[in-house]
């Protein structure tokens, strides 16, 4: 063992917007106290991006990994349930589907329920796949309870994600990590101090505070101050897939009680999005301005949004893709800092905690070790091109054809991992699966299916199983989900028995 | 073995009676040979010589001697340019040397495995001479291969039949019909092929590690080049004593520590976050971990026992 060992003393974050407080949060409860000192710097003035308030199941798990409380946190942060996505106009204008979370709920001994219902299909049987999946089913009767509360029945084998209120999370973990010892400093970084070999020695506020640190993560959103400005390191552009540039986005108040899930309305243009928490909404829509001015965005989404606005609209540019490495010497990216994929499944704020989990798994020590680098880059880069090619197949097998933006959507070159990945699945709807995939076999079943892509044929081995009365057995099960959903409660009310959030004054800023 | 003119799939293969036997998929399972998709095919051979220089092995199977129990391990020892397998069964062991052949004499090996046999020599040694490595593609046209005519890695750690396993189970997951996709074939062929290296890897592992001054062959496994997957994770199992973990890995990290442990490679620095334990808790953990593995070793009968048991019916 090397003698001499130099461990992190002090770790600064730059930023104070939902990356940096949950890299504050992770680290002061990994931690315990012990080991390194952690700051964060924060600008008022700046502020924060003030979007990404829908999640994906995973990201719950870093809840629990905090020690917080699920039902006392979305009490805190105006949290609803959410249940899947609903895609509405992306296969062909007027045509609708859900992307649900869970699994489908029927049991078909040693086989995928989606490879049954494709033969049963292939001798005529009709009834629609999401009739399988009980979050399906949950969303379009919107009900709602936690699944694990109904165990031995359909319903357990959905799986649920939250809705949440940005600036009320930031102020939530920002608490916690203040009450673990996290120090938070108020100022805007002017300059970047850096040593010979390129390390970050320190950064100067502008009112001439200086701030040394042994280790910097970069939480300053768009900005990459540090990875971009200082370290100067490249970024991947993935524009020529995802041609999205810009967001529209605006509160609005609820005309109707929340649904159990996020909302995705194709656009002629883009697409808008709705996110329903307890007392609001949160509504953008995602265009890109080659097409589309900011004034014709604005309007097409008040057009759009139910609801009276609560706050004025705000735009927001970006650039789709990813640093070359989201990690350099003693730098690390967090949040937008590091890539931004458009948030059409919601995998922003999960990325940005299983960055975390990734970066405390590596945690270095002051000398950064390139091994370590070199295997969180690639393991972060793993995720970022797998949940770019899952948001492109929305794009790309798209049948609309009734503009250029739509016709050069249905057109494009797709990536190589994503061309083989749909072939593959047009052939039987074998899926590849992996240990490290974020979305399994039912999201792109959902996804593709919904998009109208479908296997020339079902998977050979299904031919051995006896399939007498099985159109009966699927019609009785599809019979059994929709019952056992009939019986829970709506999901407003579901709400307000389980974790209903103190009514909010919208003009008090947070 | 007759191809079809148009897309040189396999139509049917004849028997040396003239017989023919017709099929839509044929599966070779021809052992070294690789009769059809070798051979008939002609799918190239990738060879590993580079990274794993034994090519030969002599086997030898002995009598067990009397009221000695078959121990529950293989063991594996070293020799000067090459190493020796002894495998317990119940009735008899298995023996054998693996070797370079460009190291040792035929001659000098038998000297070095006949006297470390489990027990009494029951046979005459065989040779079987084998290449490392894989065919380029373990699936082509309408041919799939699986066992030895798929490729061979040497029986250090006793990968042959689990890899069988695993090419069954992925024909089984990718199982085709008479269109045979290419976007199947391909799958099949990527998924097959970073398995086996990364078996491949955890080979060469074992080599690479050395630290034996006895021969040139030790010397130049240590210093040799090993595939970058590999240096991968030994950078950073010496930098931090961390796993590396690509895609279809069959094994897992407990046995790469198992590796470098037993040869002595420790990290060069650990987890930092371990320095939020004070080092009395630290001991206490481990000590509790030991204890307890201990006393559950203590009360399992010996694989006598169990042996016993078993033939009795009786085994939990
Ligand atoms: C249109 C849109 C919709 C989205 N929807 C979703 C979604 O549904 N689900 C999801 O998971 N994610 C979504 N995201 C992504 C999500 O919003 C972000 O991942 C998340 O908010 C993290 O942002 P951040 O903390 O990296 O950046 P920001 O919130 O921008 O925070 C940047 C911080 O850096 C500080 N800062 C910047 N410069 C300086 C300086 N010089 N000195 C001091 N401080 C500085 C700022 O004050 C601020 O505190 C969406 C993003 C966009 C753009
Ligand atoms: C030295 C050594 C030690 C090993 N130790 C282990 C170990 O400890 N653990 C482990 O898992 N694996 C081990 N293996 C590998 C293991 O032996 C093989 O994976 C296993 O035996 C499977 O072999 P196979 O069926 O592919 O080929 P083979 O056993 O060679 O079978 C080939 C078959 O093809 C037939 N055949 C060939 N040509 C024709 C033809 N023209 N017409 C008709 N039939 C034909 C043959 O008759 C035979 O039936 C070892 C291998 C070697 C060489």
């Amino acid at each position: 063992m090397d003698q001499s060992r130099r461990p992190l003393k002090k770790i600064c974050i730059i930023g104070g917007g939902s990356a940096g407080w949950i890299a504050a949060a992770l680290m002061s409860e990994h931690f315990k106290g012990k080991l390194a000192e952690i700051e964060l710097v924060e600008s008022d003035d700046i502020g924060i991006v003030g979007v990404g308030e829908s999640t994906i199941p995973p990201f719950l798990q870093m809840l629990t990994r905090l020690g917080i409380n699920e039902q006392d946190f979305l009490k805190e942060v105006q949290g609803s349930f959410k249940l899947g996505i609903l895609f509405k106009d992306w296969k062909l204008k007027g045509d609708d589907y859900i992307h649900p979370f869970g699994r489908f709920g029927v049991p078909v001994e040693m086989d995928d329920l989606y490879q049954v219902w494709l033969r049963a299909r292939a001798q005529g049987y009709d009834g629609p796949l999401q009739a399988f999946a009980a979050a399906s089913v949950m969303i379009e009767q919107d009900r709602f309870t936690l699944p694990f509360k109904a165990p031995r029945t359909p319903v357990a084998s959905a799986a649920y994600a939250v809705h949440i209120d940005a600036r009320r999370m930031a102020r939530y973990l920002r608490r916690f990590s203040e009450a673990r010892g996290v120090t938070r400093t108020e100022g805007i970084v002017d300059q970047v101090v850096t040593r010979p070999d390129g390390f970050v020695e320190g950064v100067v506020l502008k009112d001439g505070r200086r701030i040394d640190a042994d280790f910097f993560i970069d939480c300053t959103g768009f900005r990459a101050l540090l990875i971009g400005k200082t370290m100067g390191v490249g970024y991947h552009d993935w524009s020529s897939w995802l041609p999205c540039n810009r967001a529209v986005a605006l509160q609005v108040t609820n005309p109707t009680p929340p649904g159990p899930y996020t909302l995705a309305h194709a656009q002629d243009h883009g697409w808008c999005w709705r996110i329903p928490l307890q007392q609001r909404s949160g509504v953008g829509y995602v265009f890109c301005d080659r097409h589309v001015s900011d004034d014709e965005a604005l309007a097409n989404l008040l057009a759009q949004a139910e609801g009276e606005p609560i706050v004025d609209p705000w735009i927001i540019p970006f650039k789709t893709g990813m640093r070359e490495r989201l990690w350099e010497k003693n730098v690390l990216s967090l949040g937008l800092a590091g890539g931004f994929i458009e948030p059409l499944e919601s995998t922003a704020l999960h990325l940005i905690y299983r960055g975390m989990d990734f970066f405390l798994r590596f945690l270095p020590d002051a000398d950064c070790d390139p091994a370590l680098i070199a295997e969180y880059n690639r393991r972060m880069t793993q995720d970022y091109e797998e949940i770019r090619d899952f948001v492109i197949m929305h794009y790309a097998t798209t049948q609309r054809d009734d503009n250029d933006f739509w016709r050069q959507c249905r057109t494009m070159e797709m990536p190589e991992s994503l061309k083989s990945k749909i072939e593959l699945f047009q052939v039987n709807g074998t899926v590849r699966e992996g240990v490290d995939l974020m979305f399994r076999s039912v999201s792109w079943q959902s996804v593709l299916e919904g998009m109208g892509v479908h296997p020339r044929a079902y998977h050979p081995l299904i031919d051995r199983i006896p399939f007498e009365g099985m159109p009966a057995y699927l019609d009785q099960a599809a019979t059994a989900i929709r019952r056992a959903v009939e019986g829970l409660p709506r999901h407003a009310d579901f709400l307000k028995d389980h974790c209903t959030a103190p009514s909010p004054d919208w003009a008090a800023p947070v | 073995m007759e191809q079809r003119p148009e897309d040189g799939f396999i139509r049917a293969v004849t028997l040396d009676d003239g017989r023919e036997v017709e099929g839509d998929l044929f599966v070779d399972c021809s052992g070294f040979r690789s009769l059809l998709l070798g051979e008939a095919l002609g799918v190239r051979f990738e060879d590993w010589g580079r990274w794993l220089p034994c090519d030969a092995a002599f086997a030898v199977q002995s009598r067990n001697r009397p009221g000695d129990a078959p121990a529950p391990f293989t063991r594996v020892t070293a020799r000067s340019a090459g190493w020796q397998w002894g495998i317990p069964l119940r009735h008899r062991a298995g023996n054998g040397l693996v070797f370079s052949s460009a190291h040792l004499s035929d001659d000098q090996v038998l000297a070095e495995l006949m006297p470390h046999l489990l027990g009494d020599p029951l046979t005459e040694p065989r040779r079987i001479p084998f290449r490392p490595g894989r065919r380029a593609q373990a699936w082509s046209r309408n041919c799939v291969a699986i066992g030895l005519s798929a490729g061979f890695l040497e029986p250090l750690e006793s990968t042959s039949i689990a890899l069988i396993e695993t090419g069954v189970a992925r024909l089984k997951q990718l199982f085709p019909d008479r269109r045979f996709a290419p976007a199947v074939i391909d799958e099949y062929n990527d998924q097959s092929a970073r398995e086996m290296e990364r078996v491949r890897d955890f080979i060469i592992l074992h080599y690479k590690l050395n630290r034996r001054t006895d021969s040139a062959f030790w010397r130049d496994c240590r210093e040799m080049t090993v595939p970058d997957t590999l240096q991968r994770k030994i950078d950073l199992w010496t930098a931090r004593g961390e796993f590396v973990r690509y895609r279809w890995e069959m094994f897992h990290p407990a046995s790469w520590l198992a590796i470098y442990d037993g040869f002595g490679v420790h990290p060069d620095d650990y987890d930092p976050a371990v320095d939020a334990m004070t080092p009395a808790d630290l001991e206490r953990g481990l000590r509790d971990m030991r204890d307890n593995i201990a006393r559950l070793v203590a009360s399992t009968p010996d694989h006598a026992q169990y042996l016993a048991a078993l033939d009795r019916g009786q085994a939990a």
